[in-house]
């Protein structure tokens, strides 16, 4: 599905964002990317997305050497990624719906298409009564899942979250992720990029740390896992904060339930 | 779902038109500074251009009342002189000649001297000379082909006025290049105006673009609404800018008619230039609009827009 191999990528200035970098990605998986700011994710999503080029090495995804892609042929490569932002980037003058919408009608789809999926995945995210809201009168959260929404009326085949989390408070946030969860669940590939590895180690899901462009970890072995082997938050040992989501950690991990109710540490 | 194949659907006209419409009612006060600033560069055009017109027919009535008098010895037989008329017409450079007799002339003679023409009440012999009134067609060889009208058999005397006539000559000319000047650095004006006004709308609306771009929009379909827009707005800004450059003139020309009825001379209608200056400022407003849109679309498919950090900045 997304495979890198030996992939670096130096800009102009001098500095090497990515340096020989080596993964893959299977179809269907739910993979967390990790790494400070800086670290080099941007650049990783950019090379998948294709509006950056490696320097050295090969990125194949969906069976296309995205090396040699042909401009003119990104546009419709682009078609198999949904992909959603940290700034959410709704249209502020379209309704809900047509926000979702937008996503079909500038790859030409047919309105009488549009009229029956977009409801659909409106649904999906839980916003089926807010079709006719402004993004401006929406939560953080809820902006986040039209974003989500808009990612998935085209059914990708990857959904690429750039940091979905990162304006929106933890409790929603997680709503986010059991939604990516979701989404997953139907086949969809999702590669999720965020900087806070508390969050990830809740979900029991492959992490790919980068540090320095390089890839530090990959936790492989999660692939299909659950909790079996989890880690506890890296955190302040002493601290308020640090007692309660040590807490909350086992709390979840014990429970049968994948999603993480009590979320209500209220960093970020 | 891996299974979807790619589409590569066209979109209907239709669609891409109507989002062009939209795009004008969703930035409407930028539509509305784009059209304004178009409106009064075209303006200016016209303006600049009926002046050209006008000052140009002006010059052109003074410049028929310019005539060269050929007088006629008077013993030339009435064969000789039809026989100059054709030589006179024969020359190149002579737009019209008319014969007027002595008989014709000698009325109008007294009738211009007014009282005057008391002192020939007792004269039996008309004292004039029959005369050719020749019109010439390029000032510029008028010394040329005074000579050679000079050169004809019976001709008693030529009565000129070749400092008027290359007075003229000269003015016409500047005033011709003058007009051009001015318009085309009003139209370099404009452009350069548009295409400020047209990046400024589209910064407005890069979230729009760049979310095209995300979803897989090809190049064109980007661009389309926001070509239409452009050409819409050209439409709108030429046909406003023709009604008030008519309304403008109209009124101005009743002023000028009594200030140009001393020349002799009366305001070019309006009417002789509809329909160039309804082409002019359409296809002007048109092409601006649409290369416009298309230039300023451009940088923006260029530019790697996926982290542009402000583009969030609309709606937060």
């Amino acid at each position: 599905m997304i495979e890198f191999k030996n992939v670096s990528k130096s800009y102009g200035n001098g500095t090497k964002a990515l340096d020989n970098v080596s993964m893959k990605i299977e179809q269907g998986e739910f993979v967390f990317i990790v790494g400070d700011s800086g670290a080099g994710k941007s650049t990783l999503l950019k090379i998948i997305m294709r509006e950056e080029v490696a320097t050295e090495g090969t990125v194949v995804i969906k069976n296309r050497l995205l090396n040699t892609m042909k401009k003119k042929d990104i546009p419709y490569f682009r078609r198999h990624l949904g992909i959603v932002f940290q700034d959410f980037r709704l249209i502020p003058t379209m309704t809900v719906y047509d926000n979702v919408a937008f996503a079909m009608r500038v790859i030409g789809a047919k309105e009488k298409r549009i009229s029956k999926r977009v409801p659909y995945v409106l649904d999906l995210v839980g916003l089926g009564s807010k079709a006719d809201s402004l993004p401006n009168e929406l939560s953080g959260g809820e902006q986040q899942r039209v974003a989500l929404a808009r990612a998935v009326v085209n059914n990708a085949d990857i959904i690429i979250a750039d940091e979905p989390t990162g304006n929106i408070d933890a409790k929603r946030s997680c709503e986010i992720v059991e939604m990516l969860e979701k989404i997953n669940a139907t086949g969809t590939t999702v590669v999720m990029v965020t900087h806070s590895e508390e969050l990830v180690r809740r979900y029991g899901r492959r992490i790919i740390t980068i540090e320095d462009g390089k890839i530090r970890s990959d936790d492989i072995s999660r692939v299909g896992q659950k909790r079996e082997d989890f880690v506890l938050p890296d955190l302040d040992i002493g601290s308020k904060r640090a007692a309660r989501e040590v807490d909350e950690f086992i709390r979840s991990y014990h429970s049968d339930r994948r999603d993480v109710n009590g979320g209500e540490s209220d960093e970020q | 779902m891996s299974s979807k194949s790619e589409r590569r659907g066209h979109a209907s006209l239709g669609y891409l038109t109507k989002e062009g419409f939209r795009g004008i009612r969703a930035n409407k006060l930028m539509s509305l500074a784009s059209v304004t600033v178009l409106l009064s560069c075209l303006v200016l055009i016209g303006a600049a251009f009926m002046s050209f017109v006008n000052i140009n027919a002006l010059l052109g009535a003074v410049s028929e009342q310019n005539v060269i008098m050929i007088f006629i010895q008077d013993e030339a037989t009435e064969e000789q002189i039809s026989a100059m008329g054709r030589e006179i017409k024969a020359n190149p450079n002579v737009e019209r000649c008319k014969f007027i007799s002595k008989e014709e002339a000698f009325p109008e003679v007294l009738e211009s001297i007014g009282s005057a023409a008391a002192l020939f009440d007792g004269m039996e012999d008309n004292p004039l000379p029959d005369a050719y009134e020749v019109t010439l067609d390029d000032m510029e060889q008028y010394d040329k082909t005074v000579s050679e009208l000079k050169k004809l058999d019976n001709v008693l005397n030529i009565r000129q006025n070749r400092d008027f006539a290359q007075k003229l000559n000269t003015l016409k000319k500047t005033v011709g290049s003058i007009s051009i000047a001015v318009i085309i650095v009003l139209l370099v004006v404009s452009l350069f105006i548009i295409a400020n006004t047209v990046r400024v709308t589209m910064f407005s609306r890069r979230l729009e673009i760049m979310i095209m771009k995300s979803v897989g929009a090809t190049k064109w379909f980007i661009r389309w609404p926001f070509m239409v827009e452009g050409m819409v707005l050209g439409v709108i800004a030429g046909v406003l800018s023709f009604g008030i450059v008519w309304g403008l003139y109209e009124a101005l020309s009743n002023a000028l008619a009594s200030l140009l009825s001393a020349l002799s001379a009366k305001p070019v209608p309006f009417t002789d230039y509809v329909g160039i200056l309804l082409g002019a400022f359409v296809v002007t407003g048109i092409l601006t609009g649409v290369f416009g849109s298309y230039v300023s679309m451009n940088k923006y498919l260029k530019e790697q827009d996926y982290d542009s950090e402000n583009v969030s900045a609309d709606h937060e």
